[in-house]
C-alpha cells in the first residue's frame, strides 16, 4: 500500500497542469475579491478553500480514474492479487494529501493578500476536516467515473452533482434567506458539512467542528462502500 | 505433466452472442501453448476468463494453486500502463500490486535485458509499440510467476519486433515458466508453440502439437490447416 501511495503522490505532484489550475483559480478569486470587495475579501477564504479542495478531489480525480479505466489499466490491476480496497485507499490517500497541501497554499496566499490573523490551531483543526472530506470526494469521484462512458458524460454528470452541492451551501451565499427546501437540502449536503468544518476551524468553534467531522466520517464510510461496490474495471 | 490450469465447458455470451462456446482448456507445466484464431474467435475472452477478470457464464476453472493471481503474469492486448508514470514507476507500481519490492539494480537489470534502460525515465505511454510490448512482458515477470499469459504479444510489430517476442517467449520457457499466448501469426506459432489450440466462432476446433496436427490433417503448414478447418 505504501509503494502505491508514494508513487501516486509523486505522479500527482508532478502533474503541474492540474496543480497550476487548482492553485491559480483560487489565487485569482482571492485577488479579485481583494480588488473589488476588499471589506468582504477575508470572509470568503473558507469558501474558496472548500471549493478548491472539492474541485480537485472530485472533478480532477474522476477524470483520472476514467482515463485509467479507458486505457485498460484497471483490467490489468484486476489480474493482480492487489485487493481493490487497498488500491483505492492508497491512491485516494495520496490525492487527499495533495488536496491538503493545495488548501495550505491557498490559505497562506490569502493570509498574505488579506492580512488575515490566523492561528496555528486553525491549520491544526482544518487538516482532519480536509483529509476526511477530500477522501470522501475522491471515493465519490470513483463512483462517478464508474457511472459514465466517456469524458463528455463525465463532465455533464459531474456538473449535475457539483452545482447543486455548491449552490445549496453557504460557500458564497448565505442560506438564511434561501427557500426552506434549499435549507433542508443544505442539511444533508456533504459539501456544506465540509464548509462548516473549515469555518469552525477558523473561529475555533469546537462543537461545530466536531459535528462536521462526525458527519464527514459517516460520509467517508458511505462513499468508500459505494466506490468499492460500483467500481468498474473495464467498459465491457 | 502437472496441470496448471484445467478449464472445462467454459461458456461466455454478450447479450445474445455466444463468444466462447463450452470449451475445455488445459495448460500444463513447462509448456508453451498458442491460442490461435481470427479476430472475434473468442481468444481474448477465453484469456480473460482464465485470468479471472471476465466471469464465465458457465463452466469451471481449476488452478494448481489457490493464490493463482500471485503466480500468473499477465500481458493484455492493449498493453496498458498508468498515465503520468515513468517506465520505472510503472514497474514499481505493478511490482507493488504483486507484493514485490524492486531494487534500483533489479529494475536496471530487467530494463537492460529488454533493451529499455535508455527509456527508464520516459512516460511509459509515450514508448513505441514495440517498447510497450517489451515493457508489458517485463511486468508479467516481475513476481517470478509460474505461468505467463500473453494476449497477442506480437500484434502490430514489425518482423524484427515479432522475432524478439518469439525469443522472449522461448527464454521464458527455458527459465521454467509456462506460457499461454494468443496469436494470428501461424509462422510464429509454428516457431514457438509446443501445443496449439485453434479457435473458431468460440469453439476449439483443433488441439495438439503443430507437427501432430499437420500430420493428422495431412497439411503442409498450420495456415493451410486453419483454412481447411474453418472453410
Amino acid at each position: 500500500m505504501k509503494a502505491v501511495f508514494v508513487l501516486n503522490l509523486k505522479s500527482s505532484i508532478k502533474d503541474m497542469y492540474l496543480l497550476f489550475w487548482s492553485i491559480l483559480m483560487p489565487f485569482a478569486a482571492i485577488i479579485a475579491l481583494r480588488l473589488f470587495v476588499p471589506s468582504y475579501a477575508g470572509n470568503y477564504v473558507e469558501g474558496i478553500i472548500a471549493v478548491s479542495v472539492f474541485f480537485y478531489s472530485f472533478m480532477t480525480t474522476a477524470f483520472i480514474a476514467l482515463s485509467q479505466r479507458k486505457r485498460g489499466v484497471y483490467n490489468l490491476l484486476h489480474a493482480t492479487p492487489m485487493p481493490l480496497w487497498k488500491y483505492i485507499i492508497s491512491i485516494s490517500s495520496s490525492w487527499a494529501i495533495v488536496a491538503i497541501i493545495l488548501s495550505y497554499i491557498v490559505l497562506l496566499f490569502s493570509i498574505v493578500i488579506n492580512r488575515l490573523d490566523i492561528s496555528f490551531n486553525t491549520f491544526l483543526y482544518m487538516t482532519p476536516i480536509i483529509l476526511i472530506a477530500s477522501l470522501s470526494f475522491v471515493f465519490l469521484s470513483f463512483f462517478l467515473s464508474s457511472l459514465v462512458k466517456n469524458e463528455g458524460h463525465l463532465s455533464m454528470t459531474a456538473n449535475v452533482l457539483m452545482i447543486p452541492m455548491l449552490l445549496c451551501s453557504n460557500a458564497f451565499f448565505t442560506m438564511e434567506k434561501a427557500p426552506n427546501f434549499i435549507q433542508y437540502i443544505s442539511l444533508i449536503n456533504p459539501f456544506e458539512w465540509f464548509l462548516n468544518g473549515i469555518k469552525a476551524a477558523f473561529i475555533n468553534n469546537f462543537s461545530t467542528w466536531g459535528a462536521s467531522l462526525f458527519l464527514l466520517i459517516g460520509c467517508l464510510a458511505l462513499t468508500l462502500i459505494i466506490s468499492l461496490k460500483t467500481f468498474k474495471y473495464s467498459d465491457q | 505433466m502437472k496441470k496448471l490450469i484445467s478449464a472445462s465447458q467454459l461458456m461466455k455470451s454478450y447479450k445474445t452472442r455466444c463468444v466462447v462456446d463450452h470449451i475445455d482448456v488445459d495448460i500444463n507445466e513447462g509448456e508453451i501453448v498458442a491460442l490461435v484464431g481470427t479476430n472475434g474467435a473468442g481468444k481474448t475472452t477465453t484469456i480473460g476468463m482464465l485470468l479471472g477478470i471476465i466471469p464465465q457464464d458457465s463452466g469451471a476453472i481449476k488452478y494448481w494453486t489457490s493464490e493463482y493471481k500471485k503466480e500468473i503474469g499477465t500481458q493484455l492486448q492493449t498493453t496498458p500502463f498508468f498515465e503520468g508514470y515513468s517506465v520505472e514507476d510503472n514497474l514499481k507500481l505493478f511490482a507493488a500490486f504483486y507484493g514485490v519490492s524492486l531494487t534500483k539494480m533489479l529494475i536496471d537489470e530487467k530494463l537492460a535485458a529488454f533493451d529499455l534502460l535508455q527509456v527508464k525515465k520516459m512516460p511509459a505511454i509515450k514508448l513505441s509499440l514495440g517498447q510497450q510490448k517489451r515493457l508489458a512482458i517485463i511486468v508479467t515477470t516481475l513476481h517470478n510467476p509460474k505461468l505467463v499469459i500473453l494476449d497477442e504479444p506480437s500484434a502490430g510489430l514489425d518482423p524484427r519486433g515479432q522475432r524478439e517476442i518469439q525469443h522472449i517467449i522461448k527464454r521464458l520457457k527455458d527459465s521454467g515458466v509456462s506460457v499461454l499466448f494468443s496469436s494470428h501469426d501461424m509462422l510464429e506459432v509454428m516457431n514457438v508453440a509446443d501445443r496449439v489450440l485453434m479457435m473458431h466462432h468460440g469453439k476449439i476446433i483443433a488441439n495438439g502439437s503443430p507437427d501432430s496436427l499437420m500430420e493428422h490433417y495431412q497439411t503442409q503448414n498450420l495456415e493451410e490447416l486453419f483454412f481447411e478447418l474453418t472453410m
